[in-house]
């Protein structure tokens, strides 16, 4: 245990090995813990009826077809609320106020800081 | 053939997946101890030894109840996007120096942020696979703290490993970058004032994507009801807690690898436990600190803390980061 021993791989075979030990990771805990502790330990306790499938909105009374509301529009009265030069910015100079724009100025604004740490490291 | 099996291994127990629930169990045990103080309460104290198989029990216990799902949420796509996610950030841990064959590749700090947000977007895809409206607003909240806490989260940890590489040739490596780290704060007067300014704001946006307090407006029990896991039981809500208290364990541990100096005063490749001890205690620090700050704070409005997160560890990540870009 006293030396460590580094596997060097190229950045492309990296994301891949990444990738891989994620979704590797991921199958072993949903068996290990859903398919296996849950299915298997839990089988007695299961029950019939389908009263459970109607427990959804904490109680409420619902509209099939009204059952959620807009995610987006809680997100951009929030960005609104908190920045709203910033999402007037957006809302004018983006096109729209849709939620889209707000993850691609995101993936913009991350994609120039790699770009710069590339750029900067003079390859 | 061997460095698979090693691969595997690790990830299987040490540093991974068996190594992530022994941690997850000892620091949800620590939170609750300190919780329990400040409220005046003894906190855990019947299950095993001081209460410290109370947090191990009830894991079992969510994942050995009965599976309820409505029959307007998706069925298995929130088990494997869960799963995944927690697949995600214990993967994380096999590129810092606490793996004994740890993964390396120029430019591997793309592949932790790459890993480090899937984990933030499956908590987000739980919470849109079940319609409630606590659920989209705690979904609403959840992309305003992703959009508004993940690039100054992200600007602050690539300040040290730049600097790292400019100084020490680390090649923006996690695991190089967290051997040499320490150097970053002696080296030049520059690299210091932009390791400072980096560290505040890493700080304050990591306390951001791990929803501590008072960051914790998506899930806000007293108004929106758990907001993303309303509607979450059983061993479904136990797989979104695995990713929550994993990636309460694996960021702090890469912050204090990038700005605490990781392993030193130890060398990690001459004295590989002593650096693992070193790191770990660093790492404990950092999580009472952590805990302390989740239960003395309020929270703030979803609007309050979008424009704290802009105004603050945004502007003063992205400080740090033309800093660190100046000769050094």
């Amino acid at each position: 245990m006293g030396c460590i021993e580094v596997i060097v791989l190229d950045t492309a075979t990296l994301v891949l090995v990444a990738t891989g030990l994620m979704i590797f990771l991921g199958f072993v805990v949903y068996m290990a813990f859903y398919e296996f502790l849950n299915k298997f330990y839990t089988r007695k306790l299961r029950s019939t009826s389908r009263l459970k499938e109607e427990v959804v909105m904490c109680g409420l009374e619902y509209d099939e077809d009204e059952i959620s509301i807009p995610v987006s529009r809680v997100f951009t009265d929030i960005m609104r609320r908190s920045l709203p030069r910033i999402h007037y910015g957006v809302e004018k100079g983006g096109g729209t106020r849709i939620l889209n724009d707000w993850f691609t100025w995101m993936l913009v604004f991350l994609t120039i800081m790699v770009i710069l740490a590339l750029v900067y490291s003079g390859w | 053939m061997q460095e698979v099996i090693d691969l595997l291994v690790q990830s299987l127990l040490y540093p991974g997946l068996f190594f992530i629930i022994v941690m997850i169990i000892i620091t949800q045990w620590l939170h609750r101890k300190i919780q329990g103080r400040i409220q005046y309460r003894r906190g855990p104290s019947h299950v095993g030894p001081f209460g410290t198989l109370q947090p191990f029990a009830d894991f079992i216990k969510l994942f050995i109840k009965e599976d309820l799902v409505s029959r307007y949420s998706l069925k298995l796509a929130p088990l494997f996007i869960a799963s995944f996610g927690v697949g995600a950030v214990i993967a994380l841990t096999l590129f810092t120096p606490l793996a004994y064959n740890p993964l390396v590749a120029p430019y591997d700090i793309i592949v932790f942020f790459y890993l480090a947000l899937w984990s933030s977007l499956a908590i987000m895809l739980l919470g849109l696979a079940t319609p409630n409206p606590y659920t989209s607003l705690g979904i609403g909240r959840y992309m305003a703290l992703l959009v508004s806490g993940e690039p100054a989260f992200v600007a602050s940890f690539l300040v040290p490993v730049i600097v790292s590489s400019k100084l020490g040739g680390a090649d923006y490596s996690l695991y190089k970058s967290s051997i040499i780290s320490w150097i970053n704060w002696s080296i030049s007067p520059i690299g210091f004032i932009a390791m400072i300014v980096a560290a505040i704001a890493g700080f304050l946006a990591m306390m951001g994507v791990l929803e501590i307090k008072p960051f914790d407006f998506p899930e806000a029990e007293g108004e929106i009801y758990w907001g993303v896991f309303t509607e979450y039981g059983g061993p479904r809500l136990a797989l979104a807690f695995f990713i929550l208290f994993a990636e309460r364990i694996v960021i702090p541990l890469v912050y204090v690898l990038l700005f605490l100096g990781g392993p030193w005063p130890i060398n990690i490749a001459e004295n590989y436990i002593g650096g693992v001890i070193v790191i770990l205690v660093k790492f404990f620090i950092v999580f009472i600190l952590l805990s302390i700050i989740d239960n003395v704070m309020p929270r703030y409005r979803p609007d309050q803390a979008v424009r704290f997160l802009w105004k603050y560890p945004l502007t003063l990540s992205i400080i740090a980061l033309l800093i660190s870009l100046l000769p050094l």
